[in-house]
């Protein structure tokens, strides 16, 4: 079975150990990248040779934040097309209307509770695989 | 009234120790980092930046399964990025509970 590639941006430490070990209690295997922040992130993605299945990135970090990043996405020929879904603990309209706006595939909040965020995680990530296996 | 404790990073980990020390490890590093950011940025009246404070140290308050601690805390700093600080004796509240149940 193909696992997901996935390109996870968060400044925190711990929340991107959480996603990636709640990622284990789903039925595939992804493999993570990890970036600090949107420039962290570019850097990578400009020196991988292969592309990401998917994107995960947070709104709110320092040197370059998640709109920011969106913005040099969506202007790049060769990232413009990778599916990105934002996971932030903002549930601020304006900034969920902005992340569409900037063309995101999907918006999951982090939930502060525990069966909860497990719950959105695995559904998030399940439903990725699946989408990737249909388009594989 | 709710304290802090581990179900949150157990659910996550299960049988996984190792997982549990490395979060524990991370969380009693940071939150001394972080509490004494915010509480510069307060006394400042750097609203704003203590508003991204609490942002961060949130996270640690739910992860220390404190559900009523969390939502207060993003009352906070929702409080906090309008000017408002009247959440400011129960945000410390529940700091120092982190404080006392991390030191032990």
């Amino acid at each position: 079975m193909k696992s997901l590639s996935i390109l996870l941006i968060d400044d925190d430490e711990i929340e991107r150990i959480k996603f990636k070990k709640v990622s284990q209690k789903t039925e595939f295997i992804s493999t993570f990248f990890e970036a600090k922040n949107g420039e962290n992130a570019i850097t990578l993605l400009k020196n991988k040779p292969y592309s990401f299945d998917l994107i995960i990135t947070d709104l709110h970090m320092p040197i370059m934040n998640g709109f920011e990043l969106l913005e040099k996405l969506k202007k790049n020929k060769k990232f413009k097309n990778i599916p990105v879904v934002v996971m932030s603990s903002s549930t601020n309209h304006k900034d969920l209307k902005k992340c569409f706006k900037l063309g995101v595939s999907g918006y999951f909040t982090k939930s502060l509770q525990s069966s909860e965020y497990i719950s959105n995680v695995v559904s998030l990530l399940n439903y990725w695989q699946k989408s990737e296996l249909v388009n594989f | 009234m709710e304290t802090p404790n581990l179900s949150f990073i157990k659910e996550i980990a299960g049988d996984d120790e190792i997982f549990q020390k490395r979060i524990l490890e991370i969380i009693k590093k940071e939150f001394t980092e972080e509490v004494s950011l915010f509480k510069t940025n307060f006394s400042l009246k750097k609203y704003e930046d203590a508003a991204n404070d609490v942002h961060k140290i949130k996270h640690k308050i739910s992860l220390l399964a404190l559900e009523q601690g969390s939502k207060k805390a993003s009352e906070f700093e929702k409080e906090l990025k309008e000017g408002i600080i009247t959440l400011h004796p129960t945000f410390l509240e529940i700091l120092n509970k982190i404080h006392v149940y991390l030191s032990n």
